[in-house]
């Protein structure tokens, strides 16, 4: 009973501060930095679509004792400023991704969008792709809680050094992994704009063929423009993703003879960022050397 | 009993004054203060960046200067919160100093600027050595 007692106690000190987190990959780096000091309240869990997501009067109720809201940034959640209002004044909103260097999906680079918040001009939201931006965004992470919970600077400088340092070895993994692919055919071919940030920092051609919606919808014009330009650079494989639609890039993979690769994380509705990284690479790596 | 025609004309008036009091409390307010944490992306004269070495070998003590600030990092250091200049390029001088007994060693700086890309150099040497290094970014189109 005294043992119980004491560890009822000792787990009491040791909880410092309830957060929130709005993407399930941010809660995940949340945790990693945090341990046992944060509580973090999952608003969107794993698997939810994040790009239609929208908090309702049940949610910002979950939220209602956390001191840290922690978005995604870059018009993931253009919902923020709706949110902000119903906040109260000792809450505050932390665009995590908001001072990592931004990718705008452009036209040129045959880069559709993902959905209507991030057309052609827009900023990419998919900064996570990257693993040195998850680093970036680890930093953030402990900045914040220190800030919050001057309390556990220990806690979280110590927690943020290993994870960092285990994304310092995922990133070696990943650049390990891409080096076994030929340069010639590190071209990425996926159905939305997704992967900008992956392809840029990792060196790939990208090209996302199915439009502005992760739903499918694709012009005729846009479908036998993809076509022609994935016959003309003989494309061996296409990737479909968990959350879209796999329909128009199997029937593009099917006029032009690529095959169809394992499906890719894109939204990062998952809830592990290592297992995230590793399986997207995987999958990559299988299909294109 | 008959009032004066002044307070005949003021006590009409207090309703109005009990009325208007409150609206004009809630007229002249201060405007709305947003409650998100708006950190601007290289607002200001200064950027905020993280500076991280990674370190072949056990330093003594590594040494950034950029202009007049110096930031001195211990053997357990390997990350610093530093400050330069808005300009597209900033210069660090960067002083290492190893133990005794140390081998040809080096050390890579990695610095993340806010809002912009990483930039990072290798530091190579033994017991003691300075370099000077210029990361630049090209200013956006």
């Amino acid at each position: 009973m005294k043992k119980l007692a004491l560890f009822f106690i000792s787990s009491l000190i040791a909880h410092g501060i309830d957060v929130a987190s709005l993407h399930p990959l941010i809660t995940d780096a949340v945790k990693q930095v945090g341990g046992d000091r944060v509580e973090v309240v999952e608003v969107v869990k794993p698997g939810t679509n994040v790009h239609q997501f929208q908090p309702r009067a049940s949610d910002i109720k979950k939220m209602a004792k956390a001191r840290i809201i922690f978005a995604s940034g870059k018009n993931l959640e253009p919902y923020l400023g709706d949110l902000q209002d119903s906040l109260q004044a000792s809450q505050i909103i932390v665009e995590v991704g908001k001072t990592i260097p931004s990718q705008k999906v452009s036209a040129k680079d045959q880069i559709y969008a993902c959905c209507q918040h991030h057309a052609v001009g827009g900023i990419d939201p998919h900064w996570w792709h990257n693993v040195r931006n998850m680093e970036r965004a680890v930093r953030v992470i402990e900045r914040e809680l220190i800030r919050s919970d001057p309390a556990g600077k220990e806690t979280y400088t110590t927690n943020s050094k290993a994870t960092r340092a285990r994304l310092t070895q995922l990133d070696r993994w990943v650049k390990g992994q891409i080096a076994t692919i030929p340069r010639n055919k590190r071209h990425l071919v996926t159905a939305h704009a997704a992967f900008g940030y992956f392809c840029k920092g990792y060196g790939f051609k990208a090209s996302f063929v199915q439009g502005l919606s992760a739903q499918g919808e694709v012009s005729a014009t846009q479908l036998a423009g993809a076509i022609q330009q994935l016959r003309k650079e003989g494309i061996p494989m296409v990737f479909p993703e968990q959350t879209a639609n796999p329909k128009v890039l199997a029937q593009i993979a099917k006029q032009t003879g690529a095959k169809v690769g394992d499906p890719l994380i894109a939204d990062g509705s998952t809830r592990s960022y290592q297992a995230m990284i590793m399986s997207n690479v995987n999958s990559i790596v299988g299909g294109l050397k | 009993m008959t009032r004066s025609p002044l307070t005949a004309t003021l006590i009409p008036l207090v309703p109005l004054a009990a009325l208007g009091w409150p609206l004009a409390r809630v007229i002249n307010q201060e405007p709305y203060q947003q409650q998100v944490e708006v950190e601007e992306v290289n607002a200001g004269p200064l950027i905020r960046a993280d500076l991280q070495i990674t370190a072949a070998h056990p330093f003594e003590k590594v040494e950034v200067t950029a202009g007049d600030a110096t930031w001195t990092f211990t053997a357990h250091e390997d990350i610093k919160e530093i400050y330069f200049p808005k300009e597209d390029a900033v210069v660090l001088t960067v002083t290492a100093i190893w133990p005794e007994g140390t081998p040809e060693s080096a050390i890579l700086l990695t610095l993340r600027p806010d809002g912009r890309l990483d930039r990072s150099d290798t530091l190579w040497g033994d017991l003691e050595v300075t370099k000077e290094i210029k990361f630049i970014w090209t200013p956006a189109p």
